[in-house]
């Protein structure tokens, strides 16, 4: 997916605010129908390349990292049907992975010093912490399938509050520069790329509710981020990494 | 109704994510991994680097103008000329391995050394050096009857890992001074320096300038820096004394492995070791050196002769020193002339570098070192 896949359903979600806009008859009526939410839960998923890198062998353990959201949200019908939906959410996107990999393109730091790294390709077991907050907004259109089944899709754009990249190397070895440069063994050799995590990170997500009661529901929801979590430039993973998750969460309307 | 519990999505996760794990690709690196060859015709196990290999054979067993030899690789490395394919190693021979992606391929300078002779020769001007092509730092070589043997290592293949951006001999712990020699062109400078936020992070904060006979193994030197330094090299001579000149001035605070400051200052090293090769094989699995962690404690050793105070040398010039070697054990003058004995010896800006406790900033330069043998 590429982000000019985005342009469709804001272009729906316009002329459906516009539609509306055009046949409503005063500001109260507008406010008596809007529904307020508050959503909180969990989710699952993490800084994940797009296919499986090659250079990835095993994964030796995963865990989501912060994997909880709360937010708040307004939605107003359009139709009986169709409706639009704007919120705000705090959440955590993260996850703690150790995985075995071969000729992983990657550099060692200390303290952020540029001058004092090495560059090059790493055989041996690596563990992988990111452990990033934001505060995302969503916009989406709403579709309600049934009495109990909503259906919401649309863009968010996420802030992030706190960016946190980071891992450690242990018993493999680096081929300095390149595969064939000078071998070194590795252990306990620490990285740290949160100054290159990217401080926005847009995306699409999907999902579905459905009502328990009358105020409360249940809500599943996969959210895609199109960008690279890393910043343009960012050499040392030679894969991109994108926000993939998939929440799940309660919410209370009123 | 939604029940799926966290626990649940992270097993589906991870079955997910481990079912897209992909084949293999196919080998980058390019690596001759090791030398297959008789041991009993080999007094050294073969020593290979990155992209050096030397093999020093026993004297009358082959002609080393038809020489062959077999070895492995990288897997699925293609290598030219190939293994066991006669060669005339009168004058090195460069190997060529390509990786199995057919992406990269590195060159190996393969030596054959008949020892017929040591490599090691009885005086040392530290004139003959060559500078490494790719990282830039001095390599000091010995050229014995118009052939060079690189008999010296130092640190410096370490120091080059734990630094970006050094494009100048001079930025290395070990190097050449051309202006403050004694004779010759040239004299071997070495200096203790700083590694680095990321030598701090081994808690390597420092590296002595060393230079030593022997080899380095790249592959210790951020894990086991004792053992990346293996010193000494087939010797078949008597030595009696170790001569030469120096001059050290030590930096002006000396710290340890973790940079805090250390009461006391900074002395030199210079000695040199005879040891029983054989005996250390025998005893322990094969092994054809000394290294770092026993250099000058091995039950192997026969002599040391060892400079007594490295403190920092009085005015400005070059200061003569002459140690005898102190034998601790009996050897077997038949099988010292038969090689089964390496002589090393080793220099360093800071006594103690090896355990990171050193002054930097310590200025060692050496010139004209002799070693004076029983005729």
């Amino acid at each position: 997916m590429r982000k000019n896949n985005i342009k469709p359903y804001v272009i729906v979600l316009l002329a459906l605010l516009c539609y509306n806009l055009g046949h409503a008859t005063s500001i109260d009526s507008i406010l008596s129908k809007i529904e307020f939410k508050v959503i909180a839960g969990s989710k699952v998923g993490g800084a994940a390349p797009l296919s499986m890198p090659v250079e990835i062998r095993k994964i030796r353990s995963y865990s989501p990292a912060n994997p909880y959201f709360i937010g708040a949200g307004a939605q107003y019908p359009i139709t009986p049907k169709w409706g639009v939906s704007l919120g705000v959410v705090f959440e955590g996107k993260g996850m703690n992975t150790d995985a075995t990999v071969k000729g992983y393109k990657t550099t060692f730091n200390a303290n952020e010093d540029p001058t004092a790294n090495i560059t090059g390709y790493y055989t041996g077991d690596i563990t992988t912490n990111v452990q990033n907050l934001y505060i995302s907004i969503p916009i989406q259109a709403t579709y309600q399938l049934s009495h109990r089944w909503r259906m919401e899709l649309g863009p968010y754009i996420s802030f992030a509050v706190k960016r946190k990249f980071f891992g450690s190397a242990y018993n493999g070895y680096m081929r300095e520069g390149t595969p064939v440069g000078d071998q070194v063994d590795i252990d306990n050799a620490d990285y740290d790329f949160k100054n290159s995590v990217r401080p926005i990170d847009v995306g699409f997500s999907a999902g579905t509710r459905y009502g328990i009661s009358k105020r409360i529901f249940a809500l599943g929801q996969l959210d895609y981020g199109f960008n690279n979590i890393m910043k343009t430039g960012f050499e040392s993973i030679s894969f991109g990494l994108h926000n993939i998750f998939l929440n799940v969460g309660v919410g209370v309307k009123f | 109704m939604l029940k799926l519990r966290p626990f649940f999505l992270i097993l589906l996760t991870v079955l997910f994510l481990s079912s897209c794990i992909k084949d293999e690709a196919q080998n980058m690196e390019a690596d001759i991994t090791q030398v297959v060859i008789d041991p009993s015709t080999t007094p050294m196990t073969p020593i290979i680097g990155n992209n050096t290999i030397v093999l020093y054979v026993s004297p009358n067993i082959y002609d080393v103008t038809k020489f062959k030899f077999d070895f492995k690789t990288t897997e699925g490395a293609k290598v030219s000329p190939a293994a066991g394919s006669e060669q005339d190693f009168s004058a090195p021979i460069t190997y060529t391995v390509t990786s199995q992606d057919g992406q990269f391929n590195k060159q190996y300078t393969v030596q054959v050394i008949e020892l017929s002779e040591s490599t090691i020769p009885n005086e040392f001007a530290f004139d003959n050096y060559i500078i490494d092509a790719a990282k830039h730092y001095t390599i000091f070589v010995d050229v014995v009857n118009g052939k060079t043997f690189d008999n010296w290592a130092s640190g410096n293949g370490g120091f080059a890992i734990s630094q970006t951006g050094l494009n100048n001999p001079e930025q290395y712990p070990t190097t050449f001074t051309t202006t403050d020699k004694r004779s010759g062109t040239s004299a071997a400078l070495l200096e203790t320096k700083l590694t680095g936020a990321l030598g701090a992070m081994f808690g390597k904060p420092i590296a002595a300038g060393n230079l030593f006979i022997g080899s380095f193994n790249t592959n210790s030197a951020l894990l086991d820096p004792l053992n990346a330094t293996r010193f000494g090299l087939p010797y078949n001579r008597i030595p009696l004394a170790l001569e030469g000149y120096y001059k050290y001035s030590p930096g002006p605070k000396v710290t340890d492995k973790n940079m805090k400051e250390v009461n006391m200052a900074d002395s030199c090293d210079i000695y040199a070791v005879l040891y029983n090769r054989e005996e250390l094989a025998a005893t322990e699995k094969g092994r054809t050196y000394l290294n770092g962690g026993d250099i000058l404690t091995h039950k192997s050793i026969v002599a040391i002769a060892r400079l007594e105070n490295g403190s920092k040398t009085e005015g400005t010039g070059f200061v003569h020193f002459r140690v005898p070697f102190q034998y601790k054990a009996a050897f077997n003058e038949r099988l010292v002339f038969n090689m089964d004995y390496n002589l090393a010896i080793v220099m360093s800006s800071s006594k103690y570098g090896d355990q990171f406790l050193g002054a930097v900033g310590s200025k060692l330069t050496v010139d004209d070192i002799k070693i004076i043998t029983q005729q």
